[in-house]
């Protein structure tokens, strides 16, 4: 398996095959004299940004700041080792109610789409 | 003891670069559109609004004809009437300002220009009021004028000029 | 006997939904100055479109991605953010554009102005998003669509030369207007191959949940479908040639000339069928590309997305496309000139093209994605072909725009 082009930018749904979004950065550990070992992958806007390079990255993790009112931001990731299945989606053991990753999105439903008419 | 860090695997590597030549090529060609555009000459204006004129102009004959008819009903035949009216007094300015050329030919083609928009006018008045012979009759003007236009046009471009 | 019954849907359906403003403002103008000089433009663009929406169908129903998944997975998202800016900003202009066209059947019929039109427009499109499921937009308004064919029987009405007909099938040169022409020529293309076709249909795909048993049916309707979809343009170029072009209105420049191709037919029903075919025709192709844009974006970035799912389900999909409508509307609102814009933002999709199909010629060959059902010879060299194409029109689209647009 190739990390880059199997894992990277992949679709990730949760045990309830909720999309979450996409496989936007990889987290590795380097170990003496062993290969790499991935622990974790990254989701979100501030993932995605470092992709683009350092500069959006940062305003990405700034934007993020100043909309969640936090002073410090990070991307979300989640364990490698919940990773239970890889076919077209990857699947990890999570419910996505219990993360942050939706936050956004509860947001908008309870602010915005929530309040118009027939949502 | 396992010494670890952390990092972050950039996808660069498997990436192709598809976009970049073509922004790069368009962008290459827009200097030399500029200067394109810059040389239009103004007997291609002229020709131009005169093509556009009696397009226009069988356009109005028939939108009166099809109101005549019955079959267009007067609130559209009334706008486009009133839309094809401006095309053509705007044509009328446009050769006005274009053609450095021989003045009295120029006059010849906007004297049409005129007649072609202000039978347009009367078609569309005639409709507003429902008054059928007055837009027969402004129809018949419209054809009138229209081959005034194309015997100007001709002299216009004549090459003896 | 179910798949028959599937088959024949999809062909109606794409029939119905294959024309919207930039198909009938193109082939009207083309068909007014240049007779049927044009029609092998209507025919290219044609076979293109079939070639591609058979290959994005493919793909769907083998990989169960849709194009703007793969797209992202095998290039990554610094390659695919170029095609994703470069079909939202297309997208945005050619959905003002159809809310352009809703809006002038609107003021054509009522006489209101369109540019009061729009907003209200705007509003039953996104009510129609909002409210609606995704078998009611694509069928529903698709078999009304089914009234452009009325384009097709007036064609036929006017006994036109087939033999002539059949010579401007073959590509030639202009006599006249030789930068207008070529303008045009570009302009037809942007109109029939569109991305958002393309894009949409492999959403489609996975929406009515595809599989590889599908791939039969979906070469027939993709074949069959955009087949009969160029026959209803070819049918507005002829009207537009022998009706507009005969009585010697050749440059098509006014909203107002168009009902005029029609009303010298059918007389006053020929009126009421041109507004209803533009209004259907544009409010269908509206909310397939308003849908489009929330397609890309969710795709793009892994959101929940499905049209038959409630608004509170998928906010963020829901969002897109309703920002998408409005903002769309805005332009036309202010006043800009619906069949200018259309005929603009159609050359910019003829020149967009090689960022949105280069990616086919990767994805429909990876054994990855299609496995055994990689594209033949014959695919593949359509799609170089129309890369290629693309490249040719992005370089003229401009100076054409100036020396040939309106």
């Amino acid at each position: 398996m190739q990390l880059l082009r199997d894992i990277l930018d992949k679709q990730v749904v949760d045990r309830e095959q909720v999309k979450i979004g996409k496989v936007d950065g990889l987290v590795a550990e380097l170990r003496q004299a062993k290969p790499p070992r991935v622990i974790a992958v990254e989701l979100g806007s501030i993932a995605l940004g470092r992709r683009l390079g350092a500069v959006p990255g940062r305003w990405a993790a700034r934007l993020v700041a100043r909309l969640s009112g936090k002073r410090q931001t990070r991307p979300h990731r989640i364990a490698w080792n919940k990773v239970r299945d890889i076919g077209v989606d990857i699947e990890f053991d999570i419910d996505v109610r219990q993360t942050k990753i939706f936050a956004w999105q509860d947001w908008l439903r309870e602010h915005v789409i929530g309040r118009i008419p027939g949502a | 003891m396992v010494a670890a860090f952390i990092f972050m695997i950039s996808s660069n590597c498997n990436e192709r670069k598809m976009a970049g030549s073509a922004i790069r090529l368009t962008r290459a060609f827009l200097p030399l559109l500029l200067l394109a555009l810059t040389s239009c000459s103004s007997s291609e204006t002229a020709e131009q609004q005169i093509k556009l004129a009696s397009s226009t102009a069988q356009a109005a004959v028939m939108v009166t004809d099809a109101w005549l008819s019955g079959a267009a009903p007067p609130r559209y035949a009334s706008s486009a009437l009133q839309s094809f009216t401006e095309t053509l007094a705007d044509a009328g300015r446009q050769v006005q300002l274009a053609s450095p050329s021989d003045p009295a030919r120029r006059e010849a083609v906007s004297t049409a220009l005129g007649r072609l928009s202000s039978a347009a006018k009367r078609a569309q008045t005639a409709v507003d009021a429902e008054q059928h012979a007055q837009a027969g009759q402004a129809q018949r003007e419209l054809r009138a004028a229209q081959s005034d236009l194309a015997t100007a046009y001709r002299q216009y471009f004549s090459p003896d000029r | 006997m179910k798949k028959l019954l599937e088959i024949s849907l999809g062909v109606v359906t794409s029939v119905g939904g294959f024309l919207e403003v930039g198909s009938i403002a193109t082939a009207a103008q083309a068909g007014a100055l240049f007779g049927f000089q044009l029609v092998w433009a209507v025919v290219l663009g044609t076979i293109c479109i079939i070639f591609l929406v058979e290959m994005a169908g493919r793909f769907a129903a083998v990989s169960h991605h849709t194009i703007a998944d793969g797209i992202r997975e095998r290039f990554g998202f610094n390659a695919f953010i170029w095609p994703l800016l470069a079909a939202l900003f297309v997208n945005f202009l050619v959905l003002s554009a159809e809310i352009g066209g809703v809006a002038i059947a609107a003021e054509l019929a009522t006489g209101v102005g369109f540019q009061w039109c729009a907003l209200p427009v705007a509003f039953f499109v996104w009510l129609l998003l909002w409210k609606g499921t995704f078998g009611l937009i694509e069928k529903g308004m698709s078999m009304l669509g089914l009234v452009t064919l009325c384009f097709v029987a007036a064609a036929v009405m006017l006994h036109p030369d087939w033999k002539e007909v059949a010579t401007g099938a073959v590509p030639n040169l202009p006599q006249h207007d030789t930068a207008k022409y070529w303008f045009m020529a570009v302009s037809i293309l942007g109109a029939s191959i569109s991305p958002y076709l393309f894009m949409f249909y492999s959403s489609g795909g996975i929406e009515d949940q595809w599989d590889k048993t599908y791939i039969g049916a979906n070469r027939a309707i993709a074949g069959l479908g955009m087949s009969f979809g160029g026959g209803i343009s070819v049918g507005v170029l002829i009207v537009a040639a022998l009706v507009l072009g005969a009585h010697g209105v050749t440059q098509v420049d006014d909203y107002n000339q168009l009902p005029l191709m029609l009303i010298p037919i059918f007389g006053f029903w020929g009126f009421v069928l041109f507004v209803v075919s533009l209004a259907i025709a544009c409010f269908g192709a509206a909310l397939e590309v308003a849908l489009q844009q929330a397609y890309l974006v969710a795709q793009g970035f892994g959101w929940t997305w499905g049209e038959d799912l409630k608004p509170r389900d998928d906010p963020g999909f829901s969002l897109v496309y309703t920002l998408s409508v409005f903002l769309a509307a805005v332009p036309i609102a202010l006043g800009l000139d619906p069949l200018k814009l259309t005929i603009f933002s159609m050359a910019l999709t003829a020149a967009s093209l090689p960022l949105t199909v280069v990616p086919f010629l990767f994805l429909l060959n990876d054994d990855h994605y299609v496995g055994e059902h990689c594209n033949g010879v014959i695919s593949n060299a359509a799609v170089i072909f129309i890369i290629a194409l693309g490249f040719v029109l992005a370089l003229v689209t401009i100076p054409l725009q100036i020396f040939g647009g309106t």
